[in-house]
Order: C-alpha cells, then sequence, then structure tokens
C-alpha cells in the first residue's frame, strides 16, 4: 500500500507493492491525490520492492511528477533493475535522478 | 413476482400410501402441484422425466432409501431442487447424513399442517431467490457473450490494419503481434512513402480495449502523415502534441523508419526498445539513439538518425513485452542474432516460438510484437 511522508517541501512517497501496473495504479494515483501535501515541491519516489512496472505504473510516475510546481523535483531511489531498465529505454533517465536509497536521496536534495 | 405467487411443482417420495396421500392432499391445498412416487427407485424416475422445484422424501424406504434418493438426484438433476426429508425426532446421526447428501430442510413425523406451511414459504422463498438468480446470471451471461462478440470484431478489425508478411517498397517484412488479452495497444504498418518505403511500431500506453481503441487511431493517423509526405520528424512531433493534449494519461512508445533509396535509412526512435540491426554479413548492434515516448511532454524535440541500410540488412524491432516472456535484452539479442541466417518470415517464426516456449504456456502479461524488416535486394 502506497505510503507518503510529508516533510515540508520534501515528500517521501513509498510505492509499498511489488508491481506498479494497471492493477495497482489506481490506487497508486488515489494516495498521491488524497495524501500528498500541497506545498510539496521535492519527492523521492521510494520504489524499493518494486519488481516489475508497466507502461501504465510508468505513466504514473510521470504523472507525480507532472503534479509538481515549476522547479519541483522527482528522484527515483531503490529502483530495482526492470524499473531501471524501463527508465533508461524510454530516456526518462535523463529526467529522473536515480538514488541507491532513501537516505542517499535525502542527502543529495540537502534534507 | 413475490415468494407467496411462487408455483411449486413438487414430488412426494413415500412408501405409506396413507402418508403420501395425506402430503399430497395438504400441499395441494397450499397451492402446489404434487406427484406421488411409492419408493426411492421410483421416485428416481420421475425426477428424470419432469423438473420438479422441490423435493419430498421419507427416510426409511424398500429398495432405496431417502438418503440414497436424495444423493442420486443431487447427482441427476441439474436444476435446482428444494430438499426437504421425512424423520422422526431425535434421529441426528441420520440428519447429518442427509445433510451430507444434499437435504435442505427436514420435516419432523407426525407431519402437522404448520409443518407443512412453514416449509412451502421456506421453498417458495429460496427458490423466489433462486429464480433471480438465474435470471440474472442469463442476463450476465448474455451481455458477456454481446461484449465478447464485439471485442472479437474489434478485435479483427485491429488485426486487419496489420500489414501481412510480404514485400512493400524497398522491404520484405515479417511480423508477429500477440496481445495479452483479446486486443491490445501493440501495432505497427508498412507503407511504400514519397520519399521511400516507411515503417513503424508501436507500443500505446495502457491494456485491453482503451489502448486498442488508441492504438487503432495511432496506426491510422501515423500512415495518414506518412503518406500526405510529412518526415519522421514531423509525424512525431505532431502525434506527441496531438496525444498531450488529450484528457488522459496516455502516451506511446514508438520506432518509426525511412527507407530511402541506395543504402540508408532515417530511423526514429521514442521511447521504444532499441532495435537490432543484423547486417547481411552478419555484424550486429543495437541501435540506441532516441528520445522520449510521444504524448508524455510538451515541447521536446524528436530527432532521426540516419543509418546505414542497405541490401540484405535486418532491423528486428520490438515491444517492451517480449522481456516479459523469461528472455532479458541480451538474452533476446543473442537469439536474434543466432537465428538471423534463416529467411525472415522463418526468422520472426522461430523468435515467436521461442518467446512461446519460455512463457510455458502462460497467457503474456503485456501485448508482444516483433517486426523484422529488410532490404530487398535492388530495392526502392
Amino acid at each position: 500500500m502506497t505510503s507518503i511522508e510529508g516533510d515540508g517541501e520534501l515528500a517521501v512517497v513509498r510505492i509499498g507493492a511489488d508491481r506498479l501496473d494497471a492493477a495497482v495504479t489506481p490506487a497508486f494515483k488515489s494516495a498521491l491525490d488524497e495524501q500528498l501535501p500541497a506545498e510539496t515541491r521535492q519527492v523521492i519516489l521510494d520504489a524499493s520492492g518494486v519488481g516489475f512496472v508497466d507502461s501504465t505504473g510508468l505513466g504514473a510516475i510521470v504523472g507525480l511528477m507532472k503534479r509538481l510546481p515549476e522547479g519541483g523535483t522527482l528522484v527515483v531511489a531503490s529502483a530495482q533493475q526492470p524499473l531501471r531498465r524501463l527508465l533508461q529505454v524510454t530516456g526518462l533517465d535523463g529526467l529522473f535522478q536515480q538514488f541507491d536509497n532513501v537516505e542517499e536521496a535525502r542527502a543529495a536534495l540537502g534534507r | 413476482m413475490a415468494a407467496s405467487d411462487i408455483s411449486l411443482r413438487i414430488l412426494v417420495v413415500e412408501d405409506d400410501e396413507i402418508a403420501a396421500e395425506f402430503l399430497a392432499l395438504k400441499l395441494a391445498q397450499l397451492g402446489c402441484t404434487v406427484e406421488t412416487a411409492a419408493d426411492g427407485e421410483a421416485g428416481l424416475a420421475r425426477l428424470s422425466e419432469g423438473r420438479f422445484d422441490v423435493l419430498v422424501t421419507d427416510w426409511m424406504m424398500p429398495r432405496m432409501d431417502g438418503i440414497e434418493l436424495v444423493r442420486r438426484a443431487r447427482a441427476r438433476v441439474d436444476h435446482y431442487l428444494h430438499v426437504l426429508l421425512l424423520t422422526a425426532p431425535g434421529e441426528e446421526r441420520t440428519m447429518e447424513t442427509a445433510l451430507e447428501v444434499g437435504a435442505d430442510d427436514f420435516l419432523y413425523k407426525p407431519i402437522t399442517p404448520v409443518q407443512l406451511q412453514i416449509a412451502v414459504a421456506t421453498a417458495r422463498r429460496v427458490l423466489g431467490l433462486q429464480r433471480r438468480l438465474e435470471d440474472r446470471n442469463r442476463e450476465l451471461a448474455e451481455t458477456y457473450n454481446q461484449l465478447k462478440a464485439d471485442v472479437e470484431a474489434a478485435a479483427d478489425m485491429q488485426r486487419s490494419l496489420i500489414p501481412r508478411d510480404g514485400v512493400t517498397g524497398a522491404l520484405r517484412h515479417a511480423a508477429f503481434l500477440q496481445p495479452s488479452i483479446d486486443m491490445g495497444g501493440d501495432s505497427f504498418g508498412v507503407a511504400k512513402v514519397a520519399g521511400g518505403t516507411f515503417f513503424f511500431a508501436i507500443d500505446v500506453s495502457g491494456h485491453g480495449v482503451p489502448a486498442a481503441l488508441n492504438s487503432f487511431a495511432m496506426h491510422q493517423r501515423l500512415m495518414e502523415l506518412a503518406t500526405g509526405g510529412a518526415g519522421l520528424e514531423a509525424i512525431a512531433a505532431t502525434v506527441n502534441r496531438e496525444l498531450f493534449s488529450q484528457p488522459n494519461d496516455s502516451y506511446l512508445t514508438a520506432l518509426m523508419g525511412l527507407v530511402r533509396e541506395g543504402g540508408s535509412m532515417e530511423l526514429l526512435r521514442a521511447g521504444h526498445p532499441p532495435p537490432l540491426l543484423i547486417g547481411h554479413g552478419g555484424s550486429c548492434g543495437k541501435l540506441e539513439d532516441g528520445g522520449l515516448p510521444l504524448g508524455m511532454f510538451d515541447n521536446v524535440g524528436f530527432k532521426p538518425v540516419e543509418i546505414a541500410f542497405g541490401a540484405g540488412d535486418r532491423l528486428v524491432c520490438y515491444s517492451d513485452g517480449v522481456m516479459e516472456s523469461g528472455m532479458d535484452e541480451m538474452g533476446f539479442h543473442d537469439f536474434c542474432r543466432a537465428s538471423a541466417g534463416s529467411t525472415i518470415d522463418k526468422f520472426v517464426a522461430t523468435v515467436q516460438s521461442e518467446l512461446a516456449t519460455r512463457r510455458r504456456g502462460h497467457a503474456p502479461d503485456d501485448d508482444i510484437s516483433v517486426l523484422a524488416i529488410e532490404r530487398v535486394s535492388g530495392g526502392d
């Protein structure tokens, strides 16, 4: 189940499922609708444990980035190989900086 | 229809003639249509001949007792049958056995008119619910069959867009497409256009009918733009803008190419897996240059690259679903390289067979498509 921890302008969004696909994505998007604080400008997407992401899931990740105000940042932490590969193939690795874990992402964002 | 209005057709199986007549009379007075049989075998024969709503059977009878009758009736009757067993109070082990073989309720001897009234009212309520359930299931089955027929018709339309294996312009091509369900978001096309031979492979986000509808529209749009003279860069920019303006999260990955006269090809990759180029001399490499998927972001550029593509060179385009078949990208490329010696149609058939084998009979989670193209000797 998706969990969101807000800390001022930073939010850590943990996907909390082993797949982000057509079955899981609606709940992921609903959680963002309901729980992502309005003041969020930076998001760390914690993808630990997510072994599969399909086109619907990828669309939701891009959708999360588009929710942020201009100048906002989305970074991905703990992505496993399938997600890393998908980001690389689609060229999105140029838009989402990736980190090995949430702590490294926090440090890079100065938090 | 109110439960009290339900007409019950009841079979009474009782070897005691007087008891059978009493039951038939009282049940008839409650508005039921009643037939009687004198033992289990006769009762089973009647159940096979006519449709009854309720079986009322004695337990102790010669030749076939009530328990055995209920067991056989349950195995034989394929519609809902409400079963009442006549027994004496305190026969708890018999009642347990009767429940196991399929009895619904019990009537305790001596039978009183009130017992029968309650039993008939209960049977009417259960039958009423059962009939409503059957009606609902019938409606659902009809709706499902209609939807399935519609989806199959739409899938046929989608398949009709896919080019048959053969030669178009400068290209010999072969392909296969396997949607994860009846229809999907993958598509491809080949067409002779003013500047050469155009081809594309696309994978629209999502699955099933919504993805297929979008894929159908995108297929038509790409063909329209290409045959209208637009270059790859303009086609990508137009589709990107049009998809981005749609009020949903749809996007597509695409690989497009324009094979020109001579020995070159213009190629544009937008988020699609990098294609594999297998040279006629056996060289092999993937083409990774490319940009973002179409429809995700506004105001992004898409630049084609120029590559050498001479006679006998082969390009293998595939959708991401290939990677869900138990083969990673490197393994897929190695397999393609090892199988490249055969003709293009045999090559695609071999790839299709290998992917199916690796899925071990499981339907794919994602749509799978593979399009292989090869420049024909002397083709333009």
